[in-house]
């Protein structure tokens, strides 16, 4: 059990509608050394890295939220909140019903670009040394035709990242360092060679099929997962970000080998290449609203494939992390329950509008 | 010569200053400009408001669309609402959401408080038809939309200056988050 589930278990009490909330620390180097709730550690750490880049000054006190998937996150439902502490970072993350776009969800069949799925913020600012910026959230509340369920969200998530305490830079260096070197001797004990996995993303006939195309390379001391002979991205909610492809990698390997825990850290020790403007490396203009229906489970499909051919514990025998079950289940339902409350909460703010003196 | 001919002519000579003034704002705003909607359309106004006791009027305009330049005052008025007694030199202000001030999600205004003696005395503004702000279709016009959120992105009333309550960085850290959700920041 994680040193951080009481805190998940907070954001979850406050707002109870998104079943794959995460809380993350990460040290004064932005390397996230602990997390809870659902694994999405690489892309917690990308946004964390995102903000860092972004706000030279952030500081102790300072909060930041961004959900652009060109930056760390799935798509642009998924709200990741960034506070600045003295001795580092804490990161929460939950995902909301609606912030604007075509259709309330997030989800857009009719759309063009990711424009239609939503508004997209990379990294906004919502408080400096612990003040608010008033301006800053009503941005964010006013792009939302769910506007007090992000203001629960974030209420939510500001709590849990005022609570968490950071560890001290030496643990979280030693912790870090550790966790490489586990992961490291555990893909070591795979079969050295290349192999090669693909699958097409089965999204019904709407939409084109685009198929993923692995490549595991295990040779001497390289370790490489690349994706960059995937098809180009499409016009369809199906593109992985990169951040979604890091952390399905993270998630399926450690799922498959035991020693290997899935942070960023152990990440770190797999070079990967999801390849740019690829269905598995979006760039920033396509559209990811169902990517973690539709292709993230093809994606994980693939990377358990080559783990298969490089001699990786059976799926189907003792598996290393129960808890790390890779399918897709925790997310659709969170997505449609927060599309399910969303909409509850829209029609009924409406109809109250229409009443209203 | 009375009293009241002297007044004519010292009104005459304000009112004159004050178009030169729009005329000199429009000028700047048509050669500064990067978009052809305000260097070729023209779709853009200036006016100089003034608020006293509360009421926002329109002194002078220059050639200007009427449904941007009038619809400003509105937009002024939304200012002193949203922002009070919080209003300081070296602000600047924008008004956009169709329903806090605004007409349409596209068309930004900005206003720019003159001080005299701590008192706001005069407030220029310029209120133009942004070609891109974001949303599902590119430049906005959505034949199909049944609500706001399908037209553009949606700014409340904002200040980008550093001034009094405000925090010491969200005025540098205004325009660029602003120009983030359009598909052509530049402009």
């Amino acid at each position: 059990m994680s040193s951080l589930d009481p805190a998940v278990d907070r954001l979850e009490r406050v707002y109870p509608w998104s079943s794959e909330a995460a809380v993350a620390l990460a040290d004064l180097g932005g390397h996230v050394v602990a997390a809870a709730g659902t694994p999405q550690g690489p892309s917690l750490q990308a946004v964390v890295e995102h903000v860092r880049q972004t706000f030279a000054d952030f500081g102790d006190g300072d909060v930041a939220i961004s959900n652009d998937p060109a930056v760390g996150c799935a798509d642009v439902t998924q709200l990741t909140m960034v506070r600045g502490h003295a001795a580092g970072t804490a990161i929460a993350r939950v995902r909301i019903p609606d912030i604007g776009g075509f259709a309330l969800g997030g989800l857009t069949p009719d759309g063009y670009d990711i424009w239609g799925e939503g508004a997209r913020f990379p990294a906004l600012r919502m408080a400096v040394s612990g003040r608010g910026l008033r301006q800053a959230r009503e941005l964010l509340i006013l792009n939302s035709r769910t506007p007090r369920l992000v203001e629960l969200a974030l209420s939510s998530m500001e709590t849990a990242t005022a609570q968490l305490a950071v560890p001290d830079a030496r643990s979280a260096a030693a912790a870090w360092d550790s966790q490489h070197r586990d992961a490291a001797s555990a893909l070591a004990s795979l079969r050295p060679g290349i192999y090669t996995a693909s699958a097409a993303i089965d999204a019904g006939d709407r939409w084109p099929a685009p198929v993923i195309r692995g490549r595991l390379e295990l040779v001497g001391t390289l370790i490489r997962l690349d994706f960059s002979a995937s098809d180009a991205e499409v016009d369809a909610p199906v593109n992985c970000s990169f951040a979604l492809t890091a952390d399905c990698c993270a998630l399926v390997i450690a799922s498959r080998l035991a020693g290997f825990d899935g942070t960023p850290a152990a990440l770190s020790a797999v070079t990967l290449d999801s390849g740019v403007g690829l269905v598995t490396g979006a760039s920033e203009r396509a559209m990811t609203g169902l990517a973690v229906v539709y292709s993230a489970p093809t994606l994980r499909a693939v990377i358990s494939a080559l783990l298969d051919q490089a001699g990786a514990t059976p799926a189907a025998a003792e598996n290393p992390r129960p808890d790390l079950a890779p399918d897709s289940a925790t997310r659709v339902d969170s997505a449609a329950c927060c599309l399910r409350v969303g909409r509850a909460t829209a029609i009924r703010d409406h109809e109250a509008s229409l009443h209203a003196p | 010569m009375t009293l009241d001919q002297q007044d004519i002519f010292t009104a005459e000579i304000i009112r004159n200053s004050l178009e030169t003034v729009c005329q000199e704002l429009s000028a700047t705003v048509e050669n500064t400009a990067l978009s052809p909607i305000f260097t070729l359309n023209h779709d853009y106004s200036c006016g100089v408001f003034c608020a006293i006791d509360g009421e926002v009027t329109l002194l002078a305009r220059d050639l200007a669309v009427p449904v941007h330049i009038f619809a400003s005052l509105d937009s002024v008025q939304t200012m002193f609402k949203v922002f009070g007694d919080d209003v300081h030199p070296e602000d600047v202000f924008l008004v956009t959401d169709p329903y806090m001030g605004g007409t349409h999600c596209p068309d930004w205004t900005v206003i720019k408080p003159v001080f005299l003696d701590e008192q706001t005395v005069f407030l220029p503004c310029v209120r133009g038809h942004i070609n891109e702000v974001g949303g599902p279709l590119p430049g906005n016009y959505n034949v199909n939309a049944r609500e706001v959120w399908q037209e553009g992105f949606r700014i409340p009333p904002s200040a980008s200056s550093t001034a009094g309550s405000r925090s010491p960085t969200s005025g540098r850290r205004c325009w660029p988050i602003l120009a983030c959700p359009s598909r052509y920041a530049v402009t």
